[in-house]
Formats: structure tokens, sequence, C-alpha cells
């Protein structure tokens, strides 16, 4: 009866029982959009028959929050009948082979040794900016009215055949 | 059979004691049935009170109406039926102090009345907390019945400020209904967002609705790129681009919030999340630097 009394006898202010400021659900949303593209990426381009048996890997340079993303989303799941494989690789040029290979903005010095070692060989590379494409990049990741969108160069994927739905979603293809 | 009797008995007595009683000798029976706890019976004859001839008219009717109706509504407060009551004491209350023209009963309906508008306030605080999408709106209907007391009680009353904290908790309540499933209740993204937009009427500078608006339409473009995990490439592009018009979306408010108070570490620290997705790396290292200024904690 007393919590009854005190209940009723003043205006229990919304502020106390409803916290007002919201918490801002921090993501780097990019890493998630590439991550997504990277994988898709491995669905519509076609590897050489002996490329399509053991694991289905994807190797990442530089980008943290992006190979985050593909391991906590991709790791273990099918490409085909492969299993995907992420791999982190550190400044370097011994790299394994890979279907896929990532390089983020930080090692883009890299890019055309990389691109020189992958040449005549079915590996994806991928990078961002557009500039990336006169350095080797098959695919470049490009920010544009405000997405994620991507530019192919099929010169530098020649051992690969990119399928032309990929083709068509591109915002450039040379 | 002896209880039988019993009702019998007393339904007897009750139309003995009301036929042919005037007004004022239907409210001394009423009260005095009131006073002794039988608030159902007291309901009975004070009916017959103010449906008799001068009894609609009658201040102290209305008034001992008030409080018989206001004693049923404490008594069955967890009944259905409580809401009833409650609106029945108001309408008496509120009825004899038209009457009252000398100010008679005044300072007594008042007082019952504030106790029933906050009674109606508090319910609806209740029922927001408890972020119920299929009892939410009846806050609604209970702060408008708190307000329109309060009005009526004193048309000079400003509510301006306990408008805002209604509308900034309804919006609140909605946004954490909507996030409790996203799919289910998406309609009440959209809800809360009006409540804001109310708020902002009333206060176009208020921090807490920008800053709200800001996080609702960021969080919104946010999820939905983070469930894309696996999606076609066509849907892909697809929730993309509507997400990222969200995030787009959420930056005038978070900058209005910031050029409104630029020490609230949260709007910053907001900022520069939205920029980032944005992918304005310049202007999110600003809000970087502008966070690690104001809170050492956010030194990267």
């Amino acid at each position: 009866m007393k919590k009854f009394t005190l209940f009723l006898s003043v205006c229990i202010s919304f502020l106390v029982q409803n916290p007002q400021l919201p918490e801002m659900n921090e993501k780097d949303t990019g890493a998630i959009i590439k991550a997504s593209y990277l994988y898709n990426f491995g669905k519509y381009v076609d590897w050489p028959e002996d490329k399509k048996t053991g694991n289905f890997i994807i190797s990442v340079m530089g980008g943290d929050n992006l190979y985050q993303e593909l391991v906590k989303n991709y790791n273990s799941k099918q490409i085909g009948s492969q299993q995907i494989e992420i791999r982190k690789l550190s400044k370097t040029l011994k790299i394994s082979e890979c279907h896929i290979i990532y390089i983020g903005t930080e090692y883009h010095d890299m890019l055309p040794q990389i691109a020189e070692k992958f040449k005549n060989t079915p590996t994806l590379i991928v990078s961002d900016g557009e500039k990336t494409i006169a350095n080797g990049s098959a695919v470049a990741f490009l920010w544009n009215d405000n997405t994620w969108m991507f530019d192919i160069n099929t010169a530098n994927a020649q051992s690969l055949y990119v399928s032309l739905t990929l083709k068509s979603l591109a915002r450039k293809v040379e | 059979m002896i209880r039988f009797l019993t009702i019998l008995i007393c339904i007897f007595t009750l139309h003995t004691l009301s036929f042919g009683q005037s007004v004022d000798e239907l409210v001394q029976t009423a009260y005095s049935l009131q006073i002794s706890g039988k608030h159902d019976d007291a309901s009975t004859v004070i009916n017959k009170a103010i449906s008799a001839k001068g009894g609609e008219k009658n201040k102290l009717a209305w008034h001992v109406r008030g409080f018989i109706y206001k004693d049923l509504f404490i008594k069955n407060r967890a009944q259905r039926e409580a809401g009833q009551y409650r609106s029945e004491a108001v309408t008496s209350f509120l009825k004899s102090n038209e009457l009252d023209k000398d100010n008679q009963l005044a300072p007594q309906n008042q007082k019952a009345l504030r106790f029933l508008a906050v009674s109606y306030f508090n319910d609806a605080s209740d029922i927001i907390a408890e972020h119920d999408p299929d009892r939410i709106e009846k806050a609604e209907d209970n702060y408008f019945k708190y307000r329109n007391i309060i009005t009526e009680l004193n048309p000079d009353t400003n509510l301006v400020n306990k408008d805002i904290e209604y509308f900034l908790a309804m919006s609140t309540a909605h946004r954490k209904i909507y996030e409790s499933d996203r799919e289910t209740y998406d309609e009440n993204w959209n809800v809360s967002n009006e409540y804001m937009n109310k708020v902002l009427d009333l206060d176009p500078t208020s921090f807490k609705a920008l800053y709200a608006k800001g996080v609702s339409y960021y969080n919104r473009g946010a999820y939905n790129i983070e469930r894309m995990p696996h999606v076609e490439i066509y849907d892909l592009m697809e929730i993309q681009s509507e997400s990222m018009r969200s995030i787009e979306a959420a930056f005038p408010f978070m900058m209005r919030a910031y050029e409104i108070d630029s020490t609230k570490v949260e709007a910053v620290r907001a900022l520069k999340i939205i920029t980032f997705n944005l992918n304005k790396e310049e202007e999110s290292r600003y809000f970087q630097d502008k966070l690690e200024e104001l809170d050492g904690n956010f030194k990267k």
C-alpha cells in the first residue's frame, strides 16, 4: 500500500525509466561490403579445372577489418564444392598460390611486384582505388556516389574467365 | 439460501433508502455508504442522485461521485474496469469544479484531479518502460489524459518540457521495439523518428533528438549491411545502396547536434564513425583528433 501511495504521489520521470541516448553500432561497413564482394567474385569468376579442387584460398595483405570480416563470416563456407580458407599475409613477396589476393591500401607500393609475381597465373588480384588497375589489379574497389563499386581490368586476369554478370555490374571494364 | 436472503434484504434496504429521496438525501446516503467502504452501493446511489431532478446541477453530488469513483479506481487498480472508474472520477470532479462558482469545493476537487492526472502520467511511464509493441499506444492515451487534466486545471500551464520528455521516451520505446525484432517491427523505426520530429518541432535545438535521429539512421544502415553475408551480388548492390543512403542521412542530424554542443563526446564519436563509413577519411581523422582532445580514453 505504501508503495502504491508513493507511486501515485509524484510523476515518475520518463527519463528515469528510459535512457535517452541510443548506442551507436560502430561498424566498418566498407569492410563488410568488400568481404561480400570478394565472396561473390569467387562465384562469378571461373578458375581453371586444376584450381577447382582443394580449398578456395583468399589471401589478405593489409585491410585488417576486411580480414576479420572474412574470417568471421566466410571462413569454412563453400564456393562450389570448395571450402573457403582465409589467409592473412604480412608484407612479403613469398606468397603461396591462392585464388584471390586482396592488397590493402597500406601495401599498395607492393602491388606492381605482386602483380608481376602472379602474372599469367589464375589468381585474381583485388585492390582499392581505380589507379591500382594500372599497377596490376584485376579488380579495384572504388567509392562512387556513396557506394562501394568496382572496376575490372580483364588484361590483368588473363588466366581467368570473368563472367558477363560480373562485368555487367562493374562500373568500368577495360 | 441465507446469502440469497441477505442480498435481497440489502437490495430492498437500498431501494427503500433511495426511493423518493431528494438529491441531497441521496448524496448523504451515498456518502455514508462510501465511508463505510460500500463503494459499489455508493456508486449506485450517487448515480441516482445525479439522474434525479436537479442532480445534474448539484456540485456536491458530482464531488461525492468523484470520490466514490476515485476509491473504486484505487480498489480495483489491477482490474480491467479501473480505467472506467478513473475516467468517471475525472468527469465528476471536472463537473463539480465547473458548477462550483464560489470555489467551495475547488481545492479538494483540484487535489483529487491532480492525483488522478499523476496516475495517468505514471501509467504512461510504466507502459513506455515495458517496450511492449501491443501496449505501447496506450501510453499515448494515458499521457494525453494527464495533459488534458492539467491544462483543464490551469490553462496557462507550460507543458512543453513534459511533452518533449514524453516524445523522447516514446521514441526510445519504439526504437527498442524495432531493435528487438527489426523484421517484424520495422514500422516502429518510422514511428520512433516521427516522435523525434515532434521533439524537434518543439525544440529545434534538442541535442538528444538530433543525436538520436543521427544514430537511428546510421544504425539502420549499418544493420542492413551487417546482415549481408552470403547474399547474391545483385542484392548486395541494392542493399548497399539503400543502407548507404541511410548512413548519409545520419550525417546532417549528427552535425547539427555537434554544432549545438561540440563538447559532447557521443556526438564527436558518432561523427567519426559516420564519416568513416562514408569514406570521408580526412573528416573522420578530424573527429578522431577531436575525440582524443575531449577524452584521452579514445586515443588510438
